[in-house]
């Protein structure tokens, strides 16, 4: 037999080709968890400075007894106030495809690409937010072991001792202190192993909002930073109005970039597009000035357990 | 003419030539350790700790701008109590300019100076368990006195934490023998604060810091001398 018509034979006879690209992109692992919802966003003030100072004022002054019915009178009482500062910088990312990256083209794309420039903002906020927890002052969890429905519970008692609302309360956890979580919760006996939502973590879900238990919102997020000389991860729990956030409005960058070099435009954030003809690449440049900052240290306190 | 290749050069990586930097997205920025009063630890080899917070020169945060100065932060930490531990005081001996960097692909890995990290083939980073050292650390800056002091109340609340979990590890052990160990372990460990609470007291605090006593209210019999005016005879004795 011969001249059969294989596809060895026509492969090599470059009538087929080795591969080619499936039109299904598959999308590598990384955590997409967003933070911004669990900060207050404080609008931007002011053109003459890259910094917004946010006043602090306690309410909830009772009055004094008098001391006689006819003197005395009453001193003074001094509001408390006091301040936090929300300074902008500037963040960026940079992507670089050359024109035959374009031409060749398939289901990664430049625009694609453009969609992880856009999503980088969201992704840079949550690492802004959780560069936040370092700094609380308040800490439960033990240095070097793992995390514990204890340890939860002393968060949330924290919490609640300082008049935080229970409400909204949310938890930010590294995934090693999620599962260490899980574990303890499947070591609970009495009436902790009946509720409903300990049971719902138990089924170990992914990366974000994993659950929510005993009404706190517990988020999973690979930004938490580690503590103790990277022996821990330091979680934080907190309440709403715990940090803030603004971003500077770059909606109009004009004269400063030709407008038809924006690519993404919005309020927040914008992609410039820069041409380098001679060498066939153009910069796609996502820029933002996000800020952000602690508002009031006691509506969170920092888990810090074994990492 | 054809041209023939016969003698390729010898391909040898050179040990010096290998990656000696940390992969990309390890950079992180510099930062100095703060501490709070009531942030403390206990553990059972080393006694009672201090925790460390960080105050992170990461433009964007907390008033940090884009030059990555940390007055701001310093500032607020201060106004809540923050005792920043800094990185060149001599008292800090052997522990001086505690902050050490890596290099990486994207810039410098800030890290503790005794921070170790293992590069796997492959690129995956492994850190090395250098805890005890950082426990070493804490521990000299407790005995140093660079921290806020451990005060009685801030005692008596880690003590309480771990009676809760006494009380809750008795509740499993009730319920399940096995669980005995770790209620005994517990009681273990409670002892062993109240044994680390005297030491610490014992030779560090003759003068507890910051307890505040009430002023005690005159005694009637205290009361001072007052003018007994014409009517009187005698005016009050004032004994000590």
């Amino acid at each position: 037999m011969a001249n059969e018509t294989t596809y060895a034979a026509i492969l090599s006879a470059g009538g087929r080709v080795t591969k080619v690209l499936s039109a299904l992109l598959h999308q590598s692992l990384y955590d997409p968890t967003g933070l911004r919802a669990k900060m207050n966003f404080v609008p931007r003030a002011g053109m003459s400075s890259d910094t917004t100072n946010v006043t602090k004022v306690t309410r909830g002054a009772v009055m004094a007894a008098a001391s006689s019915e006819t003197s005395g009178g009453f001193s003074n009482t001094l509001v408390t106030t006091g301040n936090y500062d929300l300074t902008v910088a500037r963040y960026g990312l940079v992507m670089k495809p050359s024109d035959l990256f374009n031409i060749t083209g398939g289901a990664f794309d430049v625009n694609y690409m453009l969609g992880i420039l856009t999503e980088s903002l969201e992704l840079t906020l949550t690492d802004l937010c959780c560069g936040l927890f370092a700094n609380i002052a308040g800490n439960v969890g033990t240095s070097g072991a793992d995390m514990t429905v204890d340890d939860f519970c002393d968060a949330l008692y924290y919490l609640n001792l300082k008049n935080n609302q229970r409400d909204g309360v949310s938890a930010v956890l590294h995934a090693q202190q999620v599962n260490d979580l899980i574990e303890s919760i499947r070591g609970e006996g009495g009436p902790m192993q009946w509720r409903t939502d300990a049971q719902g973590l138990l089924t170990m879900p992914g990366v974000g909002f994993v659950g929510q238990f005993m009404g706190v919102q517990v988020i999973q997020s690979d930004s938490v930073p580690t503590a103790n000389a990277a022996a821990d991860r330091a979680g934080c729990m907190f309440a709403p109005g715990a940090f803030s956030y603004t971003l500077a409005d770059v909606a109009s960058m004009d004269p400063m970039i030709n407008p038809a070099d924006v690519v993404v435009a919005t309020p927040e954030m914008f992609v410039e597009r820069v041409r380098d003809g001679a060498n066939a690449l153009t910069s796609f440049i996502a820029n933002a000035y996000p800020g952000v900052a602690e508002a009031e240290d006691l509506r969170g306190v920092r888990i810090t357990t074994d990492a | 003419m054809s041209i023939e290749l016969t003698q390729p050069k010898p391909y040898q990586v050179q040990a010096d030539q290998a990656e000696r930097r940390l992969p990309k997205g390890w950079a992180n920025h510099r930062f100095v350790y703060v501490h709070y009063p009531e942030a403390w630890s206990f553990d059972e080899g080393s006694g009672f700790l201090p925790d460390l917070s960080t105050i992170v020169a990461k433009p964007g945060v907390n008033g940090v701008g884009k030059d990555g100065t940390l007055n701001k932060p310093i500032a607020g930490s201060l106004d809540k109590g923050g005792l920043v531990i800094n990185a060149t005081d001599p008292r800090l001996g052997p522990w001086k300019n505690y902050v050490g960097a890596y290099d990486c692909v994207d810039g410098k890995h800030w890290c503790f100076i005794k921070t170790e990290f293992t590069i796997l083939p492959g690129g995956r980073v492994k850190p090395i368990d250098r805890s005890a050292d950082f426990r070493a650390f804490r521990a000299h800056l407790r005995d140093a006195q660079l921290v806020h002091p451990l005060s009685e109340p801030v005692y008596n609340q880690l003590v309480e934490i771990e009676r809760q979990r006494l009380k809750r590890a008795g509740n499993d052990a009730a319920r399940n023998p096995h669980l005995r160990a770790k209620y005994e372990a517990q009681e273990a460990r409670i002892a062993a604060m109240a044994k680390a609470w005297a030491t610490y007291t014992g030779a560090d605090s003759d003068e507890p810091i910051g307890i505040l006593t009430p002023t005690v209210p005159p005694e009637p019999d205290e009361v001072p001398a007052v003018d007994p005016g014409p009517k009187r005879r005698k005016a009050i004795e004032v004994s000590a």
